[in-house]
């Protein structure tokens, strides 16, 4: 046999070999075999530990041509099923609908309110744990189950679900209502000994309510202190809504903040590009103003430690313009734009106290990484940790200093 | 024009490659464990350390003009400590570069080929190395030399990238687990640098042998740069490493990349730049293994050397039980031969030689 013939031959034994050896993988990887999950929803089951719940978009929806696909309710596909873990529950699914479940294209992941005040560490943990997940994937607390949550979560103005679901991150910026929150970070608070986790609140509106028979519409307020998923009164063909934040002590839900808290949550960690606030009006007593800010600087938040106690400053600048008029002012004057820059000052300083004592005292829970922002005090772990720094959070001295420049009223300057 | 020797350039980008290719499958993730907040000040710390025992090996080197260890070796102790140095090497190569081959195809097993067995991925790893191995010209220096931008813009585009997931407040406290973890026992981190155990066989390689200092003091340098901004992405990013651990660092850090709903999942992109990088680390390691072996037994041809030394690698990446037994021989027992192979018995070979040497001539 000369030289030749042997490596030819040898290079088809070997391609012969490789063929066979990836072509299993090739197939699981095949598009026409995959079935891909929009969403995932988690509840405590009634038969298993869990029930999980997958929505799909039939594929159809994507192959549809000329670049003018569109989804209405009937392509999205919702399968549940029940099993001790997410996985177990995820291979029923996949055994029903025959194609294999990948989520590399999960936008979000759905708790239900109860499942989370038990605790979701072991989820969280199995979900990161698989190389499909995204770290940017939502994750959402919802106040009705998981299922109907996703039952109710069809797009309004987007084409697509998925196309629903990237409007949460830009949403977070503009409004203050709520942040977004992804599993990578969930993931990583939750591994932080010295800070504790968030997520998105969401829940059903008052029409998917009236729909699923649920409690109706008798906790509904309009006021942004008591204002969460659910409450709202909002009213449309989506049944879903995200409104505040859900708050964990460790991997147990322990409560929620609503829009104001929200707001201040945001400023602080500098997550939002503006919103709008409603204030008592400081020129016509009895009525509102509304006023959109935007931050000037980067919010700046300062530990100190003085005689054993922990001293939180927080610096806020933010740029105001005066949205709601009212007739016959000057809002030129600087007494008129004094007079309001004081009015915003106090309602943020009320609602920054509100929310610090909301965070550190009542939940104990440190969501804005002061306790990590105050290790540059110590040289060591073993000081860090004989210091107690989380424990003297919840005794924490808050001090907010506002600073706001009330820019202007708009387009109309005098009335 | 001599092509079968290495430029500096070739050599600069060789020696960084080794280091890169450790950085993303074992060294963050070991440094991060032992040093935790203080990595960056530890890898400052080791960074100078390194520099400094690469400036004393190089002037030994430089007392023997185009010597190698193994050469070095023949002077002191005749071809028995030859023979000792060269298989001590061939087996720190072969063992320990399979052992993170296994790691890196469990990787891309776990990730991209669920179905095929880790066995097939190594085999397809070990031939191109080979393939690459007898491409004469010095063929994978400078196929080394155009990836190594590749690596440096990947890295610096992953820092960049993930920069507005960064907290710096990660950095304190400053020392970390303790002043004495980070100044003493985090010296171990030095073996981050195992570029230093190539660095003992260039000069006889090299272009311009006189300069080893140079190639040897920028790769080093340029490494300990790779690794700042290595470990600096994963402390600044992630508080988990700390707690927990993860299979590959630095596919978590990728996974987080994303430019509007275009650019997502850039994942892909990373490990065709790992792979390629990976290849030229095993035909690097190959090529260093079968040139010492010629060495020792005068061969003529390195082909059939390379093959057998390829066997070797896929035995030594497929020895492994399962995934956890190359993690403990990657991040303790390397760390082990590094220290007693490459600082300790390859640095008194070369103090003790140079010793002979001042006595021959004193003599003389």
């Amino acid at each position: 046999m000369s030289k030749n013939t042997f490596f030819i031959t040898f290079f088809i034994v070997l391609l012969i070999i490789f063929i066979s050896a990836f072509s299993s993988s090739y197939v699981s990887h095949n598009l026409d075999n995959l079935a891909y999950v929009l969403a995932i929803g988690i509840d405590k089951g009634e038969n298993a530990k869990l029930k999980v719940s997958t929505q799909f978009t039939k594929t159809a929806v994507f192959s549809s041509g000329g670049g003018s696909s569109s989804e209405d309710s009937s392509n999205i596909v919702l399968v549940s099923g029940e099993a001790d873990s997410i996985f177990s529950a995820l291979n029923l699914i996949n055994s029903y609908i025959g194609r294999e479940v990948n989520l590399a294209h999960c936008s979000i992941i759905t708790f239900s309110e109860e499942l989370a005040k038990e605790g979701i560490s072991s989820e969280i943990y199995s979900l990161m744990n698989h190389q499909q997940i995204r770290p940017t994937a939502n994750v959402i607390i919802t106040k009705s189950t998981a299922y109907e949550y996703l039952k109710n979560s069809k797009p309004n103005l987007e084409k697509l679900t998925t196309q629903y679901y990237d409007t949460f991150a830009i949403t977070s910026k503009f409004t203050g209502y709520i942040s977004n929150l992804t599993i990578g970070n969930f993931f990583d608070e939750l591994s932080n000994e010295l800070c504790d986790t968030t997520a998105i609140l969401g829940g059903l509106n008052s029409k998917a309510k009236d729909e699923e028979n649920s409690s109706s519409t008798q906790n509904q307020t309009t006021n942004p202190n008591e204002l969460v998923a659910g409450s709202s009164t909002i009213s449309n063909g989506r049944g879903t809504e995200n409104i505040g934040i859900a708050v964990f002590n460790e991997d147990k839900l322990c409560g929620e903040l609503t829009v104001s808290e929200t707001i201040s949550h945001l400023l602080i960690n500098n997550k939002i590009d503006t919103c709008i606030i409603s204030i008592d009006n400081p020129i016509k007593e009895g009525t509102k103003m509304e006023v959109q800010l935007t931050p000037a600087k980067k919010c700046k938040k300062t530990t100190s430690i003085k005689d054993d106690k922990l001293i939180i400053d927080v610096d806020l600048t933010l740029d105001a313009n005066v949205i709601t008029l009212a007739e016959g002012i000057n809002y030129e004057s600087s007494e008129v734009l004094d007079k309001i820059s004081n009015a915003v000052k106090d309602y943020l300083s009320n609602e920054m106290n509100n929310y610090f004592n909301k965070v550190s005292t009542e939940y104990g829970v440190d969501i804005d990484k002061f306790c990590l922002n105050a290790q540059k005090y110590f040289p060591t772990k073993q000081k860090l940790y004989e210091f107690n720094l989380k424990e003297k959070y919840k005794s924490a001295e808050f001090n907010s200093n506002i600073n706001i420049d009330v820019i202007s009223s708009l387009l109309i300057t005098k009335t | 024009m001599d092509t079968t020797k290495i430029g500096n350039k070739e050599a600069i980008a060789l020696l960084v490659t080794i280091t890169f290719n450790n950085i993303i499958l074992t060294i963050t993730k070991t440094v991060l464990e032992t040093t935790t907040s203080a990595s960056l000040l530890n890898i400052l710390y080791v960074g100078i350390i390194t520099i400094i025992f690469t400036c004393v090996i190089c002037y030994f080197l430089n007392k023997f003009p185009t010597f190698d260890l193994l050469d070095i070796s023949s002077f002191l102790g005749g071809k028995v400590l030859k023979w000792i140095i060269g298989l001590l090497f061939i087996a720190y190569f072969i063992f320990f570069t399979g052992n993170l081959l296994h790691i890196f195809s469990s990787c891309l097993q776990i990730i991209y080929f669920p179905l095929t067995k880790v066995f097939f991925i190594i085999l397809i790893f070990i031939i191109a190395a080979t393939i690459a191995c007898n491409f004469k010209y010095n063929a994978i220096y400078r196929s080394t030399l155009i990836i190594f931008p590749l690596l440096i813009i990947s890295t610096i585009f992953l820092f960049v990238s993930d920069m507005h997931f960064f907290n710096t407040d990660k950095v304190y406290p400053m020392f970390g687990n303790g002043i004495f973890t980070t100044f003493v026992s985090g010296i171990s981190n030095m073996f981050a640098f195992q570029a230093l155990a190539y660095i003992y066989f260039m000069p006889p390689m090299l272009k311009e042998p006189d300069k080893v200092k140079k190639i040897a003091i920028n790769a080093i340098v340029i490494s300990c740069i790779f690794i700042l901004i290595s470990v600096a992405i994963i402390l600044f990013m992630f508080d988990a490493f700390v707690k927990t651990d993860e299979l590959l660092p630095f596919y978590s850090a990728v996974k987080y990349i994303e430019y509007g709903s275009f650019f997502q999942k850039l994942d892909s992109i990373f490990f065709l730049i790992w792979i390629i990088s990976f290849v030229s680390y095993l035909s690097i390691t190959l090529k260093f293994s079968s040139s010492i072996l010629q060495k020792l037994t005068y061969a003529k041809s390195t082909s059939i050397l390379t093959y057998f030394l390829a066997f070797l690698l896929l035995i030594a990446a497929v020895w492994q039980k399962n995934f956890a037994i190359s993690v403990i021989v990657s991040e303790k027992l390397y760390m082990y031969a590094f220290f007693a192979l490459v600082i300790v018995v390859a640095f008194l070979v070369l103090a003790v030689a140079c010793l002979k040497q001042k006595f021959v001539r004193w003599t003389k």
